[in-house]
């Protein structure tokens, strides 16, 4: 059993740890060992027992104090950027952390974050006119599957700043983010729902799989959505062109909105609108239907085509 | 099994033990193992981890052969996690036997009344 504690210094070593973790888990180590030992354990049950020293180095080194950072290391958690450009890019890509969006009139990009990693884990940087904030690559949570694991970021945004293209990828977290003036935003998520509020922009596009999204108050040129599973309801909101949408099962709720031209193809997703006057209709689905339920009839609405299997287009006054 | 699952259930499992007495580590990989198929590989890191967090503390005492021991001692904060992390385990477990026990509890009911589904195929 002294090549076990022997193999679990050296893998130890391996992942870095201080050297007082080290010394202290070789001591309660020992102490284990001796026990079992003592009971009269044979070196198969030992074996048994205690299993591979690199497991367990690995498991502790999760949550364990690593020799560069120091053993008083305080896991940072805020990060300041200042001198922001007039116009920048935004390209936000993370994986199980919810994410809200404030807004400031100071001239910096302020990121905070709750949670037990360390702040330096992620990649966060404002380079090149460019605020990036990712996950790294196979990032491994210690979570337990129930308990508290919450991850999020708050993320400050100077308002005196124009954003160029946000690009905001998420896999699993929930997004809050409102008030944004920007030439592209482009949004897609796997499982996490979205809130979008107060935004202006050109090009907005949404690509979703189960995740809900809402959004709230928008205005731009374009609106394409693309969702397998996941609803999206939106309202109080004006796309001056075209408004395309493509969906699997997903369902869809409009109130108050205008656009020109507004293209959907569905398998099963239906479109319920009230107030909502597009121009132009094309509806291609194989059971979806549009219902709309509108009150000004001074606002006709053409529907130019209607390709589907048993869906409808119900319009009423 | 999935093993972030698995730490879960373990973690409940080490918090339970101390509830009773303090005890040193190699004493609840033993009991633990008893019951579940885990070894010291699981039990260690999250002895180590929930001590970090707060949740224990630790002293040495001689034991009988001369050779001190470190004991561990559930705290305030790990007796209240205790309670939360049960209660979830609770209602998560108690929604998993709803859903599993319809339509009969025992393999020999599931088997009498539906295995001719699988049959069928």
């Amino acid at each position: 059993m002294k090549k076990f504690l022997q193999d679990l210094e050296v893998e130890l070593r391996k992942n870095n740890l201080s050297e007082e973790e080290i010394a202290d888990i070789i001591t309660d180590h020992r102490e284990m060992i001796d026990t079992a030992i003592r009971e009269g354990l044979s070196d198969d049950e030992l074996e048994k027992k205690f299993g591979n020293p690199k497991e367990v180095a690995e498991e502790l080194s999760q949550f364990s104090d690593k020799k560069d950072k120091g053993r008083e290391s305080k896991k940072m958690k805020t990060k300041e950027f200042t001198g922001i450009a007039e116009n920048y890019n935004v390209t936000i890509g993370l994986v199980s952390e919810d994410i809200v969006f404030k807004h400031s009139d100071e001239d910096k990009i302020l990121v905070e974050y709750v949670g037990k990693k360390d702040l330096d884990e992620y990649e966060v940087e404002y380079k090149d006119n460019e605020f990036v904030l990712k996950t790294p690559k196979g990032m491994r949570y210690e979570d337990s599957w129930f308990g508290n694991n919450h991850r999020l970021f708050t993320i400050t945004l100077p308002s005196n700043r124009k954003i160029n293209k946000f690009s905001l990828k998420q896999i699993n977290g929930d997004t809050v983010i409102s008030d944004i003036v920007a030439e592209t935003f482009e949004m897609s998520t796997k499982n996490g729902d979205t809130k979008f509020a107060n935004f202006k922009l050109d090009t907005f596009k949404i690509n979703t799989v189960n995740g809900d999204t809402s959004i709230e108050n928008c205005e731009c040129a374009m609106l394409s959505i693309s969702q397998i599973s996941g609803d999206l309801e939106l309202r109080n909101s004006k796309i001056k062109h075209d408004l395309d949408i493509n969906s699997v099962s997903g369902d869809l709720e409009f109130e108050n909105v205008d656009c020109i031209t507004l293209r959907l193809k569905t398998v099963s997703g239906d479109l319920d609108g009230k107030e909502f006057y597009p121009e132009v209709v094309y509806l291609t689905s194989v059971s979806g239907d549009i219902t709309i339920k509108n009150t000004d009839s001074t606002k006709p609405i053409q529907v130019k085509e209607k390709r589907t299997v048993s869906g409808d287009v119900d319009i009423r006054y | 099994m999935n093993s972030q699952f698995k730490r879960g259930i373990i973690e409940l499992c080490v918090l339970k033990e101390l509830i009773p007495q303090d005890t040193y580590g190699y004493l609840i990989i033993n009991s633990l193992s008893e019951h579940l198929n885990v070894n010291e590989n699981t039990i260690y890191p999250i002895l180590r981890r929930l001590t970090k967090e707060g949740y224990f503390t630790t002293y040495l005492e001689e034991s009988s052969s001369g050779a001190p021991r470190k004991y561990y001692h559930i705290t305030k904060k790990g007796f209240e996690y205790y309670l939360k992390l049960r209660d979830e385990w609770d209602d998560f477990i108690g929604g998993v036997y709803v859903i599993l026990n319809k339509g009969g509890k025992k393999n020999e009911e599931i088997l009498a009344r539906f295995g001719s589904r699988v049959e069928k195929e």
